[in-house]
Parts: C-alpha cells; sequence; structure tokens
C-alpha cells in the first residue's frame, strides 16, 4: 500500500509530509490535553514545589 | 487511610559539596575556555607545550563545562529538589557520598588523562576505557540511590522534575554504555568497536542525545522546581508539562543525525534527522514558554529579584538555542554553517545561556537556604547578570558573523567557476577579529562568575551549614486498587491501543491493496473510539486516570520512558549497524591501514588533530574545488574510530594524502606559518622528539582483527618489521632535502597516515607509492 501511497510523491515532499503530519498531530494532541475537563487531576501536583514540607526552626547545624 | 506528621531532616550536605564541586570547576572550564578562545586568536599562547595546546585543552573544556560544571550543578539540583519534593531524605548516605567523590575523581582523572592526549578520539566522549567503566558504576551508584529514595518516599504524586530525572538517568546510561563500547590496546588506549559510518551515527547519536538527556532534561526539572519556588507560584500549565516531557524525550533521541548532513551517512538517516529536530520545535517552545508564563502576574518580581532575573534569562536562552538548532538541521542551512563557527556560537548560547545562567539562578537560590543567611549582596548578584549577559551576546554574535563568514568564503566561486579564496587562512584572517570579541565575551562571563563565587563566599562567610528540617503530613499507603498492580499499568489501555495502531501502520507497509489499507484506517478510527468510550465511562465511575496511575508508579514510569528512547535510537541505529553487509563489494577495494599509519593515526588522535580538521569532503561542487572527491562511505570501513570531525579550523584532510611531499608535513608540524601564512595551528616540535614503543604494532593490529579489519596472521607477525620499513622510506625522502629524522618518531608515523588519507581505490588521486617532493601531486584551486 504504501508504494501506491508514495507512488506520485517526490521524495523532497515525503519530509514535509512528515512534517506536516507531526505538526497536525501535536495540535490534536495538545488541544486533546486542553480539553481535558480535569485539571483537578493535576492540582495537587502543580502544587508540589510550594508545599515541600513545614519548617521547623529548630535546624540543627552541621560540621561543613 | 490515616495520616500522621513526620518530622525530616533533608540531606543538604551533599547538595552544599556538589554546589562548590560545580562552583570550583565551572571556574576551572571557564578559565581555559578562555584560554583556548585566546589560543585560536593569538597562537603564541600555545606556548609551544604539548599539554597546554588547543587541541589537548580543548576537550578538557567541554569535559569541565559539560561533565564537571553542569554535571555538579544538576546533581545539586536533583538531591535538593527530589527529597524535598518526595518529601524524605535519600535513601543512603553512603550512597551519595560515594556519587559525590566517585564523580570528583572521575573530573580529576580527565584533568589528568586529556592534557596528557590520553583519549579516544572521540568528541564528549575522549574518557578512556577504565574512566569510563568509573562512570558508568558512579552513575548506577546514583540510579540505585535515586530509585530506592523514590520507593520510600512520603508523596504519592511524582512532579514532573521527577520524571526529567528518571529520563537522565536511564537515557545517559544507554548512550554512555552504547558509546562506550570499545576493545582496549592497553591500560589507557582503546578502539572504538564501531567503525566508520556506524561509529559516526552511534557518536552523534550519543553526542546529540548527551545534550539533550545531560545539559537539558535534567535543567527542565530543575526549571519546574526552582521556577515557581523563586516565583511563588505554580507552574504555568501542568498539562503542557506533560505534554512537553513526553513529546520531549520521543524525539530527542532521534535527532542525532543532523550532525551529519551532508557526510557520507545514508540520506534516508539524514533525512530522520532533519525531519525530528524540525519537530523538536515544537516541544522545546511548549516548555519554554510554560517556564516564562510561570510569572504571569509576578513579572515585576523579576526586576528586584536576582534569582528570577538568572531564570527568565536562561530560560529565553533554552528558547533561543531551541530555535536555532532545528534551524542549522535544515540541510540548506547545514550546507553553509556546518564546521563553521556558527555552531560553536550556538554551542555556547545553550551552554553559557542556559545552563550558565541556571546555574547561577539556582546557586543563588540555594545558598542562603542552605547557609541560612540572605545573600550578601542582591546588587553584585545583578551586575553578575548584566556582565554575563553581555559576554554571552558578545559570543554569539562575534561567532554568527564569524561563521556565516567563514561558509560564504567558503563557498564563493569567481564567474569562470574558481574559487575566489583559494587559500584556507584568507579565511581564518578574516575572521581574526571575531575570535578576538568572543575571548573578550568569554572574559566577560568569567568575570561574572568570578563576582558569583565573592558574593556567595561573603554569604556563606560566618554562617553555620544547616540540614533543613520540616514536617509533612503524610498518608499511610492507600490499598492498592483491585486488579491495578504494575503490569496492570504496564499493559493498560493505551499501551494496547498504541499497539495496536503500530501494528496497522506496519501492515499499511506491508499490505500492497488500497482497499485493505482504507479498512485498516477506519479499523484505527474505531480503535481509537472505543478507547476513548472506555476512558470516559471508566473516569464516569470515578475511577482514575491511566496517567494518574502511571505516574505514581517510578517502575511503570521508567519502563515506558525506556521504551520512549530505545524507539527512536533502535530504529536509527541497527539499519547503520547492519549495512555492513550492503556494501561488501566496495569494502573489499578498501585496504586496511599499516601498522606505522594505524600508529601515526594515534598520534592523530592524542594530539587532538580531529578537533579543527574534519576528514568528510562533502558532496559539493567547492568542496571539490578545494579538496577533491566528496568522501564515500565505504572509505571508513576500517576506521576505528571515525575521525570525521565537527569543525574546521584548519581545512578537511581527507583528500590530503598525496598532495603534499613528506618535507611539507614535516615543516607544516614543525611551524605551521612556514607553509600556511596566516595559520593559527600550534607548532608540533614534539613530535619530531617523542618516540613511541614499535612493540605495540603487533598487538594495535591483532586489536584490529578482533574488531573486524581483515589482517591476517601474517600482517600481525611481522606488523614491527613493516612498519619500520614504511618509516624509513619517509626518512630517506626526508633525508633527501637534509632534514634528520628517527624512523620511530611520532611525526614520522603521522605523515604517514596523512599521506594516507583519501587514497584507497577509486579515488582519483590514488598512489600506491608514498609521494615524494618528486612525484607530488601539484595543488589545484584548494589551497590550505
Amino acid at each position: 500500500m504504501y508504494k501506491q501511497f508514495f507512488a506520485d510523491m517526490e521524495w523532497t515532499a515525503l519530509p514535509l509530509f512528515a512534517l506536516g503530519l507531526f505538526l497536525a498531530m501535536f495540535a490534536l494532541m495538545l488541544l486533546r490535553t486542553f480539553a481535558w475537563k480535569t485539571k483537578q487531576d493535576f492540582e495537587p501536583m502543580e502544587q508540589l514545589p510550594l508545599s515541600d514540607g513545614r519548617p521547623v526552626n529548630n535546624r540543627r547545624e552541621v560540621t561543613p | 487511610m490515616s495520616q500522621r506528621i513526620e518530622r525530616i531532616e533533608y540531606d543538604d550536605g551533599i547538595v552544599r559539596k556538589f554546589m562548590f564541586a560545580s562552583i570550583l570547576f565551572g571556574t576551572v572550564g571557564l578559565i581555559v575556555g578562555v584560554l583556548i578562545a585566546s589560543q585560536l586568536a593569538w597562537h603564541q599562547l600555545n606556548f609551544g607545550i604539548p599539554y597546554l595546546t588547543f587541541s589537548r585543552l580543548r576537550p578538557l573544556h567541554t569535559n569541565a563545562v559539560i561533565f564537571a560544571f553542569v554535571g555538579n550543578m544538576m546533581f545539586a539540583g536533583v538531591y535538593y529538589s527530589t527529597q524535598r519534593l518526595l518529601k524524605t531524605r535519600m535513601a543512603n548516605d553512603l550512597l551519595s557520598s560515594i556519587h559525590f567523590w566517585g564523580w570528583q575523581l572521575i573530573i580529576v582523572a580527565a584533568a589528568v588523562t586529556l592534557p596528557l592526549g590520553l583519549t579516544t578520539g572521540k568528541e564528549y566522549a575522549e574518557l578512556e576505557w577504565p574512566i569510563d567503566i568509573a562512570i558508568a558504576v558512579i552513575w548506577v551508584v546514583f540510579a540505585i540511590n535515586f530509585f530506592w529514595t523514590l520507593a520510600k518516599r512520603n508523596e504519592k504524586h511524582l512532579y514532573v522534575a521527577i520524571w526529567f530525572y528518571i529520563a537522565t538517568i536511564v537515557t545517559v546510561a544507554v548512550l554512555h554504555i552504547v558509546n562506550s563500547l570499545a576493545l582496549p590496546l592497553s591500560p589507557m588506549k582503546s578502539y572504538s568497536v564501531f567503525a566508520g559510518v556506524q561509529d559516526a551515527l552511534v557518536q552523534w547519536w550519543y553526542g546529540h542525545n548527551a545534550v539533550a538527556f545531560f545539559l537539558t532534561t535534567p535543567i527542565l526539572g530543575i526549571m519546574y522546581y526552582f521556577l515557581p519556588k523563586a516565583a511563588e507560584r505554580p507552574v504555568y500549565s501542568y498539562r503542557l508539562s506533560i505534554v512537553h516531557f513526553w513529546s520531549l524525550v520521543f524525539m530527542y533521541i532521534w535527532a542525532g543525525p543532523h550532525h551529519l548532513l551532508y557526510t557520507a551517512l545514508p540520506d534516508w538517516a539524514q533525512s530522520l534527522g532533519m525531519i525530528f529536530s524540525l519537530m523538536l520545535w515544537a516541544p522545546s517552545w511548549g516548555g519554554m514558554l510554560n517556564g516564562l508564563l510561570t510569572l504571569r502576574g509576578a513579572w515585576n518580581k523579576v526586576r528586584e529579584e536576582p534569582v528570577l532575573k538568572f531564570f527568565v534569562a536562561g530560560v529565553t536562552f533554552y528558547g533561543m538555542s531551541t530555535f536555532e538548532g532545528p534551524l542549522l538541521s535544515i540541510k540548506s542551512v547545514s550546507a553553509l554553517a556546518h564546521y563553521t563557527d556558527w555552531i560553536v556560537g550556538h554551542a555556547h548560547g545553550g551552554a553559557l545561556g542556559w545552563n550558565g545562567l541556571m546555574a547561577a539562578g539556582m546557586f543563588y537560590w540555594m545558598a542562603p537556604r542552605l547557609w541560612n543567611k540572605p545573600l550578601h549582596s542582591k546588587k553584585a548578584a545583578d551586575a553578575h547578570f548584566w556582565i554575563a549577559t553581555i559576554g554571552i551576546i558578545l559570543y554569539m554574535v562575534s561567532m554568527w558573523i564569524s561563521g556565516v563568514n567563514q561558509g560564504l568564503m567558503w563557498q564563493a566561486q569567481n564567474a569562470d567557476g574558481t574559487l575566489t579564496y583559494t587559500s584556507f587562512t584568507e579565511t581564518l584572517l578574516a575572521i581574526r577579529p571575531m575570535y578576538i570579541v568572543r575571548a573578550l565575551g568569554g572574559t566577560l562571563y568569567l568575570t561574572g562568575f568570578v563576582l558569583m563565587i565573592w558574593n556567595l563566599l561573603k554569604t556563606v562567610s560566618g554562617a553555620q551549614a544547616t540540614n533543613t528540617t520540616v514536617e509533612v503530613t503524610v498518608e499511610d499507603k492507600p490499598a492498592e486498587e483491585p486488579g491495578v498492580g504494575p503490569l496492570t499499568v504496564i499493559a493498560g489501555r493505551p499501551l494496547w491501543f498504541s499497539t495496536i495502531g503500530l501494528v496497522f501502520t506496519l501492515v499499511f507497509f506491508l499490505v500492497d491493496s488500497a482497499a485493505l489499507a482504507i479498512g485498516l484506517s477506519v479499523a484505527v478510527l474505531v480503535v481509537g473510539e472505543v478507547a476513548y468510550v472506555i476512558n470516559k465511562k471508566e473516569r464516569a465511575s470515578g475511577k482514575p486516570s491511566w496517567f494518574g496511575l502511571v505516574e505514581r508508579r517510578p517502575f511503570a514510569f521508567t519502563v515506558l520512558v525506556l521504551l520512549s528512547v530505545l524507539v527512536g535510537g533502535i530504529a536509527e541505529l541497527l539499519p547503520t549497524i547492519l549495512v555492513k553487509q550492503a556494501v561488501p563489494e566496495a569494502g573489499h577495494a578498501q585496504k586496511p591501514y599499516t601498522a606505522l599509519e594505524l600508529q601515526g593515526r594515534d598520534v592523530y588522535q592524542r594530539e587532538g588533530c580531529y578537533l579543527c580538521h574534519s576528514q568528510m569532503v562533502r558532496p559539493m561542487l567547492h568542496e571539490y574545488l578545494r579538496y577533491g572527491e566528496a568522501s564515500r562511505a565505504e572509505e571508513f570501513i576500517y576506521d576505528h574510530p571515525f575521525q570525521w570531525g565537527s569543525k574546521r579550523t584548519g581545512p578537511d584532510l581527507h583528500r590530503i594524502g598525496g598532495r603534499y611531499p613528506n618535507l611539507w608535513h614535516y615543516t607544516h608540524l614543525m611551524d605551521p606559518r612556514s607553509t600556511s601564512p596566516g595559520s593559527n595551528m600550534p607548532t608540533y616540535q614534539w613530535l619530531a622528539e617523542w618516540t613511541y614503543d614499535t612493540k605495540l604494532a603487533g598487538p594495535r593490529l591483532a586489536v584490529m582483527q578482533k574488531l573486524g579489519v581483515p589482517y591476517t596472521n601474517a600482517d600481525i607477525d611481522a606488523a614491527e618489521a613493516n612498519q619500520k620499513k614504511q618509516a624509513n622510506t619517509i626518512v630517506v625522502d626526508l633525508a633527501k632535502n637534509g632534514v634528520k629524522a628517527n624512523w620511530n618518531s611520532d611525526i614520522v608515523a603521522l605523515i604517514a597516515y596523512l599521506q594516507r588519507l583519501g587514497r584507497d581505490q577509486g579515488v582519483a588521486l590514488t598512489e600506491d607509492v608514498p609521494p615524494t617532493a618528486a612525484n607530488a601531486v601539484p595543488q589545484v584551486g584548494g589551497g590550505r
């Protein structure tokens, strides 16, 4: 099948076709990702760097 | 599910150690960088000392910056953020210590061996086999400690930074082990098991992904942790970070061949490399924008907070580099830019801008927290930022101008079709002012770095190093959901559906019927729809998403990362490794190097000639006019390792064999400017004095025989005698011109190798006898 598919395609067009295919897929993937109505799924994760524990006052000094 | 409060003391000592090591070796790397940049402008700065020549110091510079400066910085960031993101101390302090001291020993070993000329001759992988083994062992120690920490964590979710660290650990291990496969000749000399085209592809698969998985992914992890911390707000889009991560790790691995455009690499591999490089634009910029947009509503902080200045500029340089990289990967752009200083400017935009500024931002963030004392001077940090930024701009702009100038001058032809600039040194003299500006830019960057050291020293002086202790709320591990184990996750629906999709794609390439193909396409759509419906139903019933299950399972996650990475590697490397079977007819015409030529090849690698001279004539008219016939894949089948090079500070050497008499080479090596006025090449006078171990001739051939080079046992037995015999023909020829040389001197071996280059069968210049003053081929157009 691929022979028929590529039969009328010039070699120079193939990379451009692949690039176009990728961009379309990437755009679809982005759409899909941002269309998730599940932002709450990720909220706990995106807060992780901001909630890495309550510092305790008695920081232990260590020998350098 | 119950909760409890747990008190955790982080191991910040290991972070301080790595930070200190990074700053120390960063200083060394930058000083050496400024020195070698100056050497290109003023050749006298090579001082005629072997250990201080550009070609030996350049690997020291790249290794120091990549593995010592960025490596230690990366480890500091990983150890700091991993403990906090997983709410646990590193699993084992002893492993952390072994990792730290082992890595520093490796760096010291590199700093000693590289100036001594102990090298594999492969860019960014120059370290010899015992050090390579040590790297693998220490990397495994790091990996055990890291994954052990993941196993004992107190946080069920794995934050995106941890994903990037996992990808780094797994992929660097694969890259390092495959590219370092070599057969030892002696305790400090080995030969790559790959040859020619295969070696080139493996090397740049490694080389490009060293940039990707050593200089990029861990720093992206650091960005995703430290930028939200400094901005005091979560990352702009966590969902975008998921897309960023998976598309980046999958695509990066394919992009290596863009370093080999217009070479003897098969065209399909070149095109594949180019296309995936262009694709990388999308995820890279997705990541950059995700970083910058994290500051939405907080841009005023950038004005006041030096840490954010460094992060914002670092991420911006990441965006610039990842725009320029794909641009340079387009074949027509590469035709102009490859081998020129443009590539050097591009690499330094990433190293100085992305890595260097992110490192500085991280150090300024961590030091006050690791020593519990405010930063000594924000003004000094601001000054560092501006000095460094101006330095980078000077560096990059000068290299752009220099590179484009070089490329255009090499290509320039007169109306009658001859080269406009016949002598290579004409281009060298034209770009010299830019080399001076580059050295100035590097010096400014170093000055900023020294200012940072002063600022950090003042910050920590009088302060006591402290370990941070925190109280965290820990959830007792919930019972596994029924039917959801690691295996379930790996074999989950998304993977099954992906596999079915891949199978259909393969069938597309195998079947020869349009109707069947259309049917298969419809089937793929149906499968996708079914996947969507099932997923929607399960989510509606309250079950976690498949991704939600995966992201909290390190093992499953690591397996998926490994698969994503291996697909590209196998798809590109395997056909090229098997290509040996496809070129036997042409390959049989190649003659292996003689014992003396192989010895000369070792000298060529030891002195780092490949760092300034390519051995790859591209199929372009101007290259034909300057150098001769284009290089072909089969000409390199016995090259363990390949020596194609990546930069032309000097001219290409693949067709140098037979162009000049032995005397010319001797004179050129002793004093390059006597034969090539305007050259910036160092003198290599010690080559006439140094002698080599002649007894290694046989063992060297035996190693090559094991690697598949068709030497007979008789060749090996006679290697030492043949070596002397061939050397004497050169010695006699030199003597006729009044030059006395020892037959076993390095210079004679190197001349034998240079005279052999590009003289295999099928090449127009083929001569079986070594050229002498009498039979030298006159130079046509291609001035050196």
